[in-house]
Order: C-alpha cells, then sequence, then structure tokens
C-alpha cells in the first residue's frame, strides 16, 4: 500500500495535507507559487448545499459557463479541497480560471462525467482546490438525444485554514504567504536551505490549455 | 485497494422513448435512440401486448419497414405483460438507434407497448 498523500490520491478523501504542514500554491507560472501553513482542518460532507444543478440543457446542446461562486468559494485565508460526482447524464468540463480549462493534454481536455462513478467510485480523478476565490467554473453538455431537466454536480472535501503573513491586503485581497516563488525551481532551491521547510504542491489551476 | 471489475461499465438509463408504441405490424417503432458516439445494450425489457392475439415482438435496427430483427422475438399472448430483466436477456451491443416491432397490427389503445432499460457505454463523443 502506498504511503502517498497527495493530490488525486486513490480511496476515500483524506486531508490532502496535516495542520502544522506547509502548502505551495501553484497557480502557474504566470501568478506564482504560494506558500501557507495550515492551521486547522474542517470536513465539508456531501450533503445537498454542496450540490449545484446547472439546470436544464437542451439534447447536444452546451451549456452557458456555470460560475461556482456560490456554493465553492472560499473565506479569505481559506483553501478548499474537493471531489466531483455528476449525477446526471452530462459531460463538464472544469474551468480555473474562466478561460482555462483543467485536466488538459496537450490537445484535449478531460470531463467529469457519469460514467467515472463506475471507475473512480471514490472520486479521486476529480480532485481540485480553491484558494479563497480563485473559483472553478464549469462547462456542461448534454451529449444525449433527449433535453434533461436538470444537470447535477455533488462536491465534497475539506477547506484549510491556512497560516499566512499577518492580515489580508484590504477588502477583496488575499491572505499575504509566507513565501512567494516565482516558479518551483526557486521553492525547491529555498526548501534545501538551511531555513528552509518541506511543503505540499497543490494545483490551483492556471495553466494548462 | 480494489480495482474496478468491469471497465466496460456505462450508464444505464430508460430507453429515450418511453412507451414505444407498436401499432402497424412489423414496422420498426424508436425504442431508444443512443447518444452521439455512443453504443447501448439492452439490460430490461417490459412488453405490454393489448392487441386482440398473440404477437411476436422483436428488438432490432431501422424504421418502419427498415425494420431488420437484431435478436429473436419474445412471444407475448393477447392480454398479457412480458417482463425480461438482464439474465433473460442477450448482451448484444447496439450500435445504431434501437427500433422494437410487433408481428400484428393493433391502433391505440389495443397496440403493443414496450419500455426497457438500455446501458450506454462511452464512446469516442458523448
Amino acid at each position: 500500500m502506498s504511503e502517498y498523500q497527495g493530490p488525486f490520491k486513490a480511496g476515500l478523501i483524506e486531508p490532502v495535507v496535516e495542520p502544522g504542514h506547509n502548502v505551495l500554491l501553484a497557480a502557474g507560472a504566470d501568478q506564482g507559487y504560494f506558500l501557507y501553513k495550515v492551521g486547522y482542518v474542517e470536513e465539508l460532507g456531501l450533503s445537498h448545499p454542496f450540490v449545484v444543478n446547472i439546470g436544464a440543457i437542451g439534447a447536444g446542446v452546451t451549456a452557458a459557463v456555470f460560475n461556482t461562486t456560490a456554493i465553492l468559494d472560499m473565506e479569505f485565508g481559506q483553501l478548499g479541497q474537493f471531489r466531483a460526482a455528476v449525477l446526471d447524464d452530462i459531460h463538464v468540463t472544469v474551468l480555473q480560471p474562466q478561460a482555462t480549462a483543467r485536466f488538459g493534454a496537450m490537445n484535449v481536455n478531460a470531463t467529469l462525467n457519469a460514467f467515472a462513478l463506475g471507475r473512480d467510485p471514490c472520486g479521486h480523478q476529480s480532485e481540485f482546490y480553491i484558494f479563497e476565490q480563485r473559483r472553478v467554473f464549469l462547462r456542461a453538455v448534454n451529449p444525449t438525444i433527449v433535453p434533461l431537466v436538470q444537470a447535477r454536480i455533488a462536491f465534497w472535501g475539506f477547506k484549510y485554514v491556512l497560516i499566512g503573513a499577518d492580515g489580508a491586503t484590504g477588502a477583496g485581497g488575499q491572505l499575504p504567504p509566507l513565501k512567494t516563488f516565482a516558479n518551483l525551481l526557486d521553492a525547491e532551491v529555498w526548501k534545501r536551505t538551511p531555513q528552509g521547510e518541506n511543503y505540499k504542491v497543490l494545483p490551483l489551476g492556471g495553466w494548462g490549455r | 485497494m480494489t480495482i474496478p471489475a468491469n471497465w466496460r461499465q456505462g450508464l444505464r438509463k430508460p430507453n429515450s422513448a418511453g412507451i414505444a408504441s407498436c401499432i402497424a405490424a412489423n414496422s420498426g417503432v424508436l425504442l431508444h435512440a443512443l447518444s452521439a458516439g455512443r453504443t447501448g445494450i439492452v439490460r430490461k425489457l417490459h412488453i405490454m401486448n393489448r392487441t386482440a392475439g398473440q404477437v411476436t415482438v422483436s428488438l432490432g435496427v431501422g424504421l418502419l419497414g427498415a425494420f431488420v430483427a437484431s435478436l429473436p422475438g419474445f412471444v407475448v399472448p393477447s392480454g398479457m405483460d412480458l417482463e425480461l430483466v438482464e439474465a433473460d436477456l442477450v448482451p448484444l451491443e447496439f450500435t445504431a438507434n434501437i427500433t422494437v416491432a410487433s408481428s400484428a397490427a393493433g391502433a391505440a389503445p389495443l397496440d403493443v407497448q414496450v419500455s426497457g432499460e438500455v446501458e450506454e457505454i462511452q464512446g469516442p463523443t458523448g
């Protein structure tokens, strides 16, 4: 049995990092890599408030991009770890940020869909992270020849209260990180210095196609 | 860790047509329209014969006169219904829309009604 504890770990969902350990939030090379320490963990169980209904989708229609802000946005200084289960026969592309699709190879992007429930019942391949309001958008397609009256996706996971530099950077700002790195190499070099600490890299999107 | 036993597990759903009504003899009626790129296997079937005589009901492909049976027919006496589950059905994988036809005509409400469950298998689209 693997002792791997990180993103996309197979099996029932577990906290990806323990309190007292560090996370390096990878927002992409253009935005930087943010180091925080985890102060506290709380569960976000699968329950009706965490089920979104994109609504009716006509046969073969791609629905308007759905903003998850009302459901999945996190408070200042908080990080969310989520998995997803698609409850209706739709294919869902995960966008984070809105202009960038997640889970992509060079030319195509994987989708969340109901078939995954048979092959990945624990949902580990659907895992994603939301830091504060760096939110996720969903683009759903009804691939069938019949209209769907609802298109539901369920989420569950954990939230982490992060320790960063003091205070938020004003209204709408973010908790300043303990350290910011321009790239993963800089972070790796710092980790190997005498004052460096280990960390877990968590993908925030912002890269890909 | 458990490894999924069946990588071909699909989505099971009611047939798209709801109640398929056979009113003309040997004429294909849509039972289930496959989603684009997918194939389908009939996992459950419910046939109700409301005609005055015994009929043979077949699953196949093609509409109206273009119907071609894909499996042997099921005989259903007048006024009776026939319910078949997965264990009773040959798991033929349809690659085209699934249609159904009855051997005898019977205008509604004296028709032959068919509903079922189809397991759709993932395809390169849809």
